[in-house]
């Protein structure tokens, strides 16, 4: 199968091109170093050919981690036979052409060494005619002696002309100055300032509407203000915007239930459907909604170009806990997910910053948490509205864990700062401030819809088995008589001395020792043992059994205090082991987060249990 | 007669207004060598135009426009990045 490689700098619409090659749906935002993975997938127009996307860098000459993955990934493509690649595609943003050249010059000259034809893609060719202006493509692909193509990534305009030219036959480019250009920084600086010159746009590609939005985005008072609206909005989200959505999934189960559950006669095979199926993945699904909501919401200001101007604003905070502006929107990923956080750390160059970026990162509050979050807050915190209506308790106490785990995680990073490893390389913040765009709401559709889709997938088949497995040894060997007398009410009961001291019974706690496989495992494995325990009751939701089952308001925060420290996703450790190369780190940090979560929640059950 | 005002000065990057303009006259030994690379990479090299476009308070890092290009550069490597300003 042949390969057609898309390389080019940071925030040049790679990926957007990507997706309109292959028809897939990488994700792609308006902030520099997004793809931070090389990604395959099969054009459209040949199915016998794959399209790669590299992560973008500005240079053949790394100088992070992230820019290291991509240009290694490069250089050993070039060593491939000639016959295995169609094409190299170099995407330049035409709005900025010097910054994109001097990254093409390079991947020119190494292309001319190998012999592999090269494309110029010259994207964001819409905005520029937008405002009137023009890159002289005939000019530019005669003087490197290489196709260069006029192409809109968002809009798909010059997407068939590159899939024309891969299936006919393109020359190889001609090497310029033998390698000295690829080798000397200043004379391919030259080289690309000259080009842009005279082939680039001649005008000024910088709105003052930029100008404008960044003197209020980052006024130092309203700047401010805006920031944490922005962020109090996101979280008031997860709750208003999703209530009526997860209303409906909630509905729609309890409906299926009542249709479904009847079906099978009365026996094991009936309880197993209501309490396993229906009650266990049943109540994880009813929280899918929010981690739609929540993804639409993050990608929206990502496309936006905000996200970029956050990292500005966070930075001097950032920097007393000893994190940059940079560690924010790996930390910020995190609250959608901590594996895609650990990924977006990559774009952060010091290696220092990083580490603790990646200390930082587990204690967000990831949506992984979002479902206990949801049931405990649903559970103890009334539905009721303040301040006129504006704003709902439910989402002001999901702002509140929200920010204590970001404070958690700030408080953290701070102590290892002070106290760990101080020789690590430190860079500076330089970061590139990228235009801002509308976003495109049916691509964050698609993405927040697979998001989704994909957590399914992820803790969907985890849930079912640990369910199957809990439900199992909560229904034998009394057949549902009595949970107390089962296998798993023996195994609780053993482990109960564990829990007791922040006021959980041992159901609690064998959710919570099983939801360290993954933490939404918790909601799942309570729906089941709850379902076991009221077979005879009709289908309720769990919030309602959860209020009735006897927890105190303070075993409800010790919990929410545990969830929020403790560090329990395998994948997250497994990631983390992968990007830091040893088990040290998630070793550590996996004990080091469980003894402090534990020691925090029985600290809180303590002083509120006296206090309400 | 009184002496003319001098056109321009000699400062850094960091103490830019927001607004000006200037030139860049190089780096300061204090910047590591693959930074300064990177700058170079990235625009800010030695004869270039580069015009300070905002200057959020307290401490945040600035933004500096060269080409059709902004960057967001902190204190650490905007000081040391050497400027001739033009002045009206």
């Amino acid at each position: 199968m042949k390969q057609l490689l898309l390389v080019g700098s940071p925030n040049s619409g790679k990926s957007l091109l990507f997706n309109e090659l292959t028809g897939l749906n990488q994700r792609v935002a308006n902030f520099p170093g997004i793809t931070v993975n090389t990604f395959a997938g099969v054009s459209k127009a040949d199915p016998n050919m794959d399209v790669v996307d590299y992560p973008g860098v500005y240079s053949l000459r790394h100088i992070s981690g992230e820019e290291e993955v991509a240009v290694k990934a490069f250089y050993s493509a070039l060593e491939k036979d000639q016959e295995e690649i169609a094409a190299v595609v170099c995407v330049l943003d035409a709005t900025r052409l010097e910054k994109g050249l001097f990254l093409a010059l390079q991947v020119l000259e190494n292309c001319a060494r190998v012999g592999f034809p090269v494309i110029l893609a010259a994207n964001m060719i819409d905005i520029l005619e937008r405002h009137k202006l023009s890159v002289d493509i005939k000019g530019l692909s005669r003087e490197l002696g290489v196709p260069v193509i006029g192409v809109s990534a968002r809009t798909g305009k010059g997407v068939d002309e590159i899939n024309r030219l891969i299936s006919g036959r393109i020359n190889p480019p001609k090497s310029e100055t033998g390698n000295l250009i690829a080798t000397d920084g200043g004379l391919l600086r030259a080289r690309a300032e000259h080009l842009a010159s005279t082939f680039g746009p001649q005008g000024d590609m910088l709105l003052v509407s930029h100008s404008r939005a960044d003197s209020l985005l980052l006024h130092p008072v309203l700047g401010g203000l805006s920031f944490v609206t922005i962020m109090y909005l996101l979280f008031q989200s997860i709750f208003s915007w999703a209530a009526p959505l997860m209303d409906a999934v909630e509905t729609g189960i309890l409906w299926l239930a009542e249709k479904v559950v009847p079906i099978f006669p009365a026996g094991w095979l009936h309880d197993f459907v209501a309490d396993a199926i229906f009650g266990g993945l049943g109540a994880f699904l009813v929280f899918v909604p929010q981690i739609f909501i929540l993804t639409f919401v993050v990608g929206l200001l990502e496309d936006s170009g905000y996200l970029a101007r956050a990292a500005v604003i966070c930075h001097r905070p950032l920097r007393m806990f000893g994190l940059t502006g940079k560690s924010f929107v790996p930390m910020l990923s995190g609250v959608a997910c901590a594996i895609p956080g650990i990924y977006a750390a990559r774009t952060i160059e010091s290696k220092r910053r990083r580490w603790l970026t990646y200390l930082a990162i587990p204690l967000m509050p990831c949506s992984a948490r979002l479902p206990v979050y949801g049931l405990l807050i649903a559970a103890f915190v009334p539905a009721d509205y303040i301040l006129g209506g504006y704003i709902g308790l439910q989402g002001l106490a999901m702002f509140a864990i929200y920010l204590f785990g970001i404070i958690a995680g700030l408080l953290v990073a701070a102590l290892m700062s002070s106290v760990g490893p101080k020789q690590m390389e430190d860079t500076p913040f330089v970061l590139e401030m990228p235009p801002y765009r509308l976003p495109g709401l049916k691509t964050l559709s698609i993405h927040a819809w697979s998001r989704g889709g994909d957590f399914i997938k992820r803790a969907g088949p985890v849930i079912f088995w640990v369910s199957l497995v809990i439900w199992s040894l909560g229904y034998f060997p009394n057949f549902g008589e009595n949970l107390g007398t089962s296998y798993l009410g023996r195994i609780g009961q053993w482990l109960e001395p564990v829990f007791s001291p922040i006021g959980l019974d041992w159901k609690y706690g064998v959710a919570i020792i099983v939801s360290f496989l993954a933490r939404e495992v918790f909601v799942g494995t309570l729906g089941t043992l709850y379902g076991i325990e009221g077979s005879e009751e009709n289908i309720v939701s769990l919030a309602d059994r959860v209020t009735s089952s006897g927890i105190t308001p303070a075993s409800g925060l010790a919990l929410v205090a545990f969830f929020m420290l403790a560090s329990q996703c395998i994948s997250t450790l497994a990631t983390l082991r992968r990007e830091t190369g040893s088990w040290k780190m998630p070793a550590q940090m996996f004990v080091g987060y469980g003894l402090m979560a534990y020691a925090a929640a029985w600290i809180i059950y303590t002083l509120t249990s006296r206090l309400l | 007669m009184t002496a003319a005002a001098p056109l321009h000065i000699t400062s850094d990057l960091w103490h830019m207004k927001k607004g000006q303009k200037g030139i860049i006259l190089g780096y300061t030994d204090n910047l590591a060598p693959a930074i300064q690379e990177r700058l170079a990479e990235l625009g800010y090299r030695p004869e270039a135009l580069v015009q300070c476009t905002v200057t959020p308070r307290l401490g945040a890092p600035k933004f500096y426009r060269t080409a059709n290009s902004i960057y967001s550069l902190e204190r650490d490597v905007a000081e040391h990045i050497k400027v001739e300003i033009q002045l009206g």
